[in-house]
């Protein structure tokens, strides 16, 4: 007796493979993900706001934001704040790190994404979506509201 | 009167003692008159101001964390005062004169709720107020940045008397309540 598999059954299996490779895919590319995204509503002179959030790695290697890119602004740069005695001083920086199974979060006083040449002026409540490449080469969406 | 009583009566007035002095603030050695622009173009003397408690500090427009949130802050410590309010002035010295001109500085600062005059003026008129508090700034460029350069400064807040005399400094971190009571202290502090 021959071990075959009915041609539907070989579908159905197929279908099944399908599914839960594509679940793997999304498993991996959410291993990093965003949340409490936050703009700071620019001054009435300006074309630039920093951006807030919390970015969470769900996997068991630190990964690295490296890179950030959005539709609603020319430039989004990765910048650090740090206070030295009583100076403030911000500096760009070439990636942010997230520990394994860590959190980092981007706030006031410390790390912030800069959209600098912002298309639109944005208005208090707005959102704002930043899209951040990571050092694997994978992405994390970023969905962030304008707020004073 | 037992012995008990005037003991309570000793450590009462000691105890009044203390409280007192906490209103009698000391004259830090820094500040000075100044002259600079404000944010409508006209010429500035810090001695315009006297009378009125002021607070001072440096900062830029494209500041994206510390000016702000001193800014915000000090919008609560104004609606904290109430009638006070009408007794203090905020001077905000920007310490980049290339990018905050006089209509940057107005516009950027009537998004904030406090009595508070923006000013500027030429890099020499403006180090040399950064050195009469003991402020201190650099200017940092930044090729690979769309901003091209930033400013690092002191984020330190100085509080005058209305006789023109530092009379408290508050740290970037005070609480807008910490300077609410230092700016009472100071416009009920004997001069």
């Amino acid at each position: 007796m021959r071990n075959t598999i009915p041609q539907g059954r070989a579908g159905l299996i197929f279908c099944i493979a399908g599914v839960l490779f594509a679940g793997g895919l999304a498993a991996q590319e959410a291993a990093v993900v965003a949340r409490d995204g936050w703009v700071r509503m620019p001054l009435p002179s300006k074309s630039e706001a920093a951006l807030y959030m919390v970015l969470e790695n769900h996997s068991a290697q630190r990964r690295f934001v490296v890179s950030a890119t959005t539709d609603a602004a020319a430039n989004a740069e990765l910048h650090e704040m740090t206070m030295e005695k009583t100076v403030m001083r911000m500096t760009p920086v070439a990636k942010i790190g997230i520990s394994a199974h860590g959190k980092t979060s981007f706030n006031p006083s410390g790390y912030h994404l800069m959209l600098f040449g912002l298309k639109t002026k944005p208005s208090i409540g707005d959102t704002i979506n930043v899209t951040l490449k990571l050092d694997d080469g994978n992405t994390v969406p970023v969905t962030a509201t304008v707020r004073k | 009167m037992k012995p008990a009583c005037y003991l309570v009566v000793l450590l009462f007035a000691i105890c009044s003692l203390g409280c007192h002095r906490t209103v009698e603030l000391p004259v830090l050695p820094i500040g000075g008159d100044f002259k600079l622009t404000d944010h409508d173009g006209r010429a500035f003397e810090l001695s315009s101001l006297r009378g009125k408690a002021v607070l001072i500090f440096f900062g830029y427009t494209s500041c994206p964390d510390a000016c702000p949130t001193t800014l915000s802050k000090l919008s609560s410590v104004y609606r904290r005062l109430g009638d006070d309010a009408k007794r203090v002035k905020t001077l905000y010295v920007s310490v980049d004169p290339e990018r905050d001109t006089p209509a940057v500085l107005k516009a950027d600062l009537g998004s904030f709720q406090l009595d508070a005059l923006g000013l500027t003026g030429t890099k020499a008129e403006i180090d040399r107020v950064v050195a009469l508090y003991g402020a201190e700034y650099e200017i940092i460029p930044t090729p690979n940045s769309a901003a091209k350069y930033t400013v690092a400064h002191s984020t330190t807040l100085y509080a005058l008397d209305p006789a023109g005399r530092v009379r408290l400094e508050f740290r970037y971190e005070a609480p807008p309540d910490e300077i609410v009571k230092g700016l009472r202290a100071i416009l009920a502090a004997r001069t």
